[in-house]
């Protein structure tokens, strides 16, 4: 199958349960907007392809579920990451608080060059609003990342928001190590750690040679 | 009358008045017809033919040539039709019984989706009208008014030149057939050389055989559609007496019946949803002795910690109720079942402190709810979520989670290796669906009806059946979609 991109990036989206992740993601992918969605159980994803300087660029996108439980499932997903969206609600104090131990987790899990950016969606709702621009404005610039405030409803900043994290990925990747990157990067296969999955894994593999010895013969 | 009916009903398509049209234009040979019918029978009925449908054509025709009004334009439209109805109603007296438009109350049921589509090929034959117009002058047999007002829908097949015309529609007078093909015969356009004998027999052959065709397929589309009447009728039938025998022998000696191959060649058809909560509440049983009691305490303590420490399940479970089937809409804020499922979700994490709500627990709790009363549900909710499988994924063990998913993918590669060998060159591991499946039991990504299907067997057979839905879902998928073919 001939590919149909030039660059392939892995984007994953985090942040507390009920800030809008999945609601960002279909307004980006499907430029629709649904108030009852359902809660994202593990993790999910999206595709969308665009245009970026003359570059057919892929973003494979992943959507993850907020609750504090599930983030040692999430965590494995953030290794294949190039770029990463901290996401909370303009309207919840303590997503925003949290947004600190969403920072740590990626330094913990994720690749050190994973690009990151901070998003305050629900900037539709002003008269709820409980954290103020210049606050979200102020953590990002201590934690070095881009900001922008998004309206997944009103489709505010959403596209720019994606075109911002894909422009930085796509900079620091042609300016760094060429073109290699694009294909590969593992998704987050069985927790890196665990050594039942090792041995898992080893097992799928001595099966397989099993099984290409018993065809040999 | 029908037509009656069909215009009050009537959506975008019906524009403004259609007296105009009606009475201005008489019809020219070449004239496109808008009709619909059934056989040969039409050349017959033509002049029969009428009324609602006629006049939804001719109010369109005349909101064309008014180009300040556009068909979706609504309530001003809509207040039009309705009073052109009155008077219409009145002129179209005559024919309305007709056979061939026999559909119209059916058509009724048609959604405006449907309308907008036909308004639209109805534009495009309209706008083929015109040009046609200057080439045509015999007029046809039938009246003025009627003739002109007959509609068409989506023409399937047209040959200009030749002698016929298909057209298709849907249509007519039995309930459920939705699409006829009509047919005409027509003798060559006056300004064009006469056909030979040798060839008007030809085409009147082809015609014959067309319309045989026709007959035949509206015949056997005719029995299919009986087919999945008795089809359906026996499956309610066979239902019923499968309600009876679980309700009458099953039921009443559980203990001793439950593992019977009767009993469970029946298990497997499906429970009927008269007893299925039963049922289900009896296949999970109740080891964990949860009294109504220590229920009772458990909803009151909910109550009172609206806070719930671990990491505010309250707050959670506050959030996550209302995006728990959003489109059933009965437990969101309001609903009848918000506040049971509510209680369920909240005295669940009193009760098991050490787990605490878990998202996608509420997909869980809102099925078994679904099936039977506040108590049993937290019965039956509790003890299968104590269950190894369940208490794995929802206590986060993640060793155990690993091991399942390791024996799925074995299962997998060993049934379909064909996929399992795809799915492992683009990276596509187990986990990824896995973990949504098992959480929610497939609630979230089946339909209800489906899910409790295979809740029915889950309780029968155990997890296997799980990891067994979770192959079939796999195959299933695939053929349907490359969905997973974008992460290659």
């Amino acid at each position: 199958m001939a590919r149909t991109y030039d660059y392939l990036f892995k984007l994953l989206l985090i942040g507390d349960s009920g800030v809008g992740k999945t609601c960002v993601l279909f307004r980006f992918s499907d430029d629709s907007f649904n108030n009852s969605f359902i809660s994202t159980i593990g993790i999910d994803f999206k595709i969308r392809t665009i245009d970026l300087d003359g570059k057919k660029i892929k973003l494979q996108i992943w959507d993850t579920a907020g609750q504090e439980r599930f983030r040692t499932i999430t965590t494995a997903y953030y290794r294949g990451a190039m770029g990463i969206m901290l996401v909370y609600d303009i309207t919840n104090e303590k997503s925003f608080e949290n947004i600190k131990n969403w920072i740590r987790n990626i330094e913990e899990h994720a690749s050190q060059d994973v690009e990151r950016m901070i998003i305050g969606n629900k900037c539709d709702m002003e008269d709820r609003r409980v954290v103020s621009r210049d606050r979200g404005q102020q953590l990002s610039i201590e934690y070095g990342t881009k900001f922008m405030e998004t309206s997944a409803k009103l489709n505010h900043n959403i596209e720019e928001a994606f075109y911002t994290l894909a422009r930085d990925i796509k900079g620091k990747m042609e300016r760094g190590q060429g073109q290699t990157v694009g294909v590969g990067g593992t998704t987050g296969r069985y927790q890196q750690d665990s050594t039942i999955a090792a041995q898992g894994n080893n097992l799928c593999k001595n099966r397989h040679t099993f099984h290409c010895d018993f065809i040999a013969f | 009358m029908d037509g009656r009916n069909l215009d009050r009903t009537a959506s975008l398509a019906d524009g403004v008045s259609s007296d105009r049209s009606d009475e201005t234009r008489p019809f020219k040979r070449g004239h496109m017809r808008r009709s619909s019918y059934e056989s040969a029978q039409i050349q017959l009925d033509f002049s029969r033919r009428s009324d609602a449908r006629a006049r939804r054509a001719a109010s369109l025709h005349a909101s064309l040539n008014k180009p300040g009004l556009s068909e979706s334009s609504s309530a001003q439209q809509m207040s039009l039709s309705d009073r052109m109805d009155a008077s219409s109603c009145e002129g179209s007296s005559t024919g309305t019984t007709d056979s061939g438009i026999g559909g119209d109350s059916n058509s009724s049921k048609r959604s405006s989706l449907d309308r907008r589509f036909e308004a639209s090929s109805l534009q495009e034959w309209e706008s083929c009208e015109h040009q046609q117009q200057p080439s045509c002058s015999k007029k046809p047999p039938a009246t003025p008014k009627k003739s002109l007002s007959l509609r068409f829908a989506k023409g399937i097949f047209s040959r200009k030149d030749g002698r016929w015309r298909v057209f298709g529609d849907r249509k007519t007078d039995s309930p459920g057939l939705v699409h006829t093909t009509g047919l005409i015969l027509e003798e060559r356009p006056s300004n064009l050389p006469q056909k030979s004998e040798e060839e008007a027999a030809k085409h009147r052959l082809l015609y014959e055989q067309l319309l045989e065709q026709a007959k035949k397929k509206e015949v056997k589309v005719e029995k299919e559609r009986r087919k999945a009447l008795e089809d359906k009728k026996k499956a309610e039938e066979a239902a019923g007496v499968a309600a009876k025998i679980w309700i009458e022998e099953i039921l009443p000696h559980w203990g001793t019946l439950s593992d019977s191959k009767k009993c469970r060649d029946l298990w497997w058809k499906g429970i009927p949803g008269k007893v299925r909560g039963k049922v289900w509440s009896l296949a999970i049983g109740n080891s964990l002795n949860i009294s109504e009691e220590l229920h009772n305490i458990c909803c009151q303590r909910a109550n009172k910690e609206a806070r719930y420490n671990r990491e505010a399940s309250m707050a959670q479970i506050h959030l996550d109720v209302s995006r728990t089937f959003p489109a059933l809409g009965i437990f969101q804020n309001g609903g009848p079942y918000h506040d049971l499922l509510h209680k369920l979700l909240g005295a669940y994490a009193c009760y098991r402190p050490d787990v605490g709500y878990v998202q996608s627990m509420s997909f869980i709790a809102s099925i078994l709810l679904l099936q039977m009363e506040p108590f049993p549900a937290f019965v039956a909710f509790a003890n299968l979520l104590n269950q190894p499988l369940q208490q794995s994924f929802f206590r986060l063990k993640q060793p155990a989670m690993t091991e399942y998913f390791i024996a799925f993918d074995l299962f997998f590669q060993q049934e379909l290796p064909a996929l399992h060998a795809r799915f492992d060159e683009i990276d596509l591991r187990p986990d990824i669906y896995l973990i949504e499946w098992i959480y929610t039991m497939f609630a979230k990504s089946l339909s209800l009806d489906v899910t409790c299907r295979v809740w029915d067997v889950f309780f029968r057979d155990g997890e296997e059946f799980i990891f067994k839905t979770a192959l079939g879902k796999n195959s299933r998928d695939t053929i349907k979609s490359n969905r997973y073919s974008a992460l290659g």
